[in-house]
């Protein structure tokens, strides 16, 4: 690895993906300290394994990739405590955005957080975060037509949610 | 002729080739209904989009900053003095637990001892160790996370004990310290706050992240249940 001022370089890409990688993270674990938290960690390991990075690839995703993965792992962990671990689920608390004020854009973060996992991360991915379905495949580690199912799937829901009576 | 929900979608999101793209287009023109679930598709797009940016203005707070800042360094340059050693535990870092478990002997002699060169756990940290269930109410300050069984094939235990978190194993008539770290100020800082304050957080989440990573890195199939733990105590946490 190129260790001469290139992981300045990518530092400033990365605070410059701090914003995304948080919304993300968010929509991934459904609530704001959690999200955090694997932000952090996803930074440490990002950082720890940069020359594994390829440069071809895109910043974002790879981080988006690593960011999941954390989680995975969190809740792999989490899974295994919860058996003798009494407390709600994490997942039970969403609406993590501060949007009262806007009674439309709250019921889209809390139509999301009503989404299975897979679909929400998928929607999150495409819609939210711009990702290609290609990228966002590889980003969850499926086939692109697994992407485009589950996408559906969270789109039809979400339209259910967010305008039942239109629902086409 | 019919098109597929899934292929109307990758046309809004302009994922289709030049041919499906144009075989769309043609079906639109002939059917008005499918250009309406085309544009339904795009403002669903721009809804998320426009319900999702406020959250780009947000600060981004000063320890995922930190992190960046001081991330990935480990072997080129000394971490700064300021870093929050929260986060930054490593296991590999032997040295940094030497020293942390020295100053911990050294702040709690009652509760640490050295025998031959290793610290194993005395007074009110070895009776928690030794009797205590996990999730119990805490008798003092010592309170035990989770038991498990490690590949060392001894039987391990973490806790916290005011602002320390660790893993204890049992080897012999002796809990040996293994792994042992500050607990973070603010959230993470005690589990009774979580009590306290309805915090959904599992007693597991309130450990800091260097013990859980050392106890996924050890442990041997699930963490013991209350019956396992039960029965392990009985047995004076002797694997059988």
């Amino acid at each position: 690895m190129n260790t001469n001022g290139t992981p300045e370089n990518v530092r400033k890409e990365l605070a410059a993906l701090l914003p995304r990688l948080r919304r993300f993270a968010r929509n991934l674990t459904r609530n704001p300290h959690d999200a955090d938290d694997v932000v952090q960690m996803a930074l440490e390991r990002g950082l720890a394994k940069l020359d594994q990075w390829r440069r071809d690839a895109r910043l974002d995703s790879w981080m988006f990739k690593i960011v999941r993965n954390v989680w995975i792992d969190e809740l792999r962990s989490r899974g295994r405590w919860g058996k003798i671990l009494t407390g709600p689920e994490a997942g039970e608390n969403v609406g993590h955005s501060p949007l009262d004020r806007d009674s439309d854009l709250l019921s889209v973060q809390a139509a999301m957080a009503r989404l299975p996992e897979d679909q929400r991360t998928a929607v999150s991915l495409v819609l939210v975060e711009g990702l290609s379905y290609k990228e966002a495949a590889e980003v969850l580690d499926v086939p692109i037509g697994t992407l485009t199912s589950r996408l559906a799937r969270g789109r039809e829901a979400l339209q259910a949610m967010l305008a039942p009576g239109d629902a086409g | 002729m019919s098109i597929s929900d899934e292929t109307l979608m990758a046309y809004s999101d302009g994922e289709l080739d030049a041919s499906a793209r144009a075989a769309v287009e043609a079906a639109m023109r002939a059917d008005p209904e499918i250009g309406r679930r085309v544009a339904q598709y795009r403002e669903q797009r721009e809804k998320l989009r426009a319900a999702y940016a406020p959250e780009l203005a947000e600060p981004v707070p000063d320890r995922l900053l930190a992190a960046l800042r001081d991330g990935g360094s480990g072997e080129k340059s000394p971490r700064p003095q300021s870093m929050r050693s929260r986060w930054r535990y490593s296991l590999a870092a032997s040295v940094v637990v030497a020293i942390g478990l020295a100053i911990f002997a050294w702040q709690r002699p009652a509760l640490v001892q050295e025998r031959g060169g290793a610290l194993v756990a005395s007074g009110e940290l070895e009776n928690g160790l030794s009797d205590s269930l996990s999730g119990d109410p805490s008798a003092g300050d010592v309170r035990i996370g989770v038991s498990f069984l490690a590949k060392s094939g001894e039987y391990c235990r973490t806790f916290t004990l005011r602002e320390s978190a660790g893993v204890a194993c049992r080897r012999g008539e002796r809990w040996l310290i293994h792994d042992l770290t500050q607990l973070a100020e603010g959230g993470q800082r005690s589990e009774a706050g979580a009590s306290q304050s309805g915090d959904y957080r599992t007693a597991s989440s309130m450990l800091p992240p260097a013990i859980l990573s050392a106890v996924q890195a050890q442990i041997v199939g699930d963490p013991l249940d209350r019956a396992g733990e039960q029965s392990a105590r009985s047995s004076g946490w002797r694997p059988r």
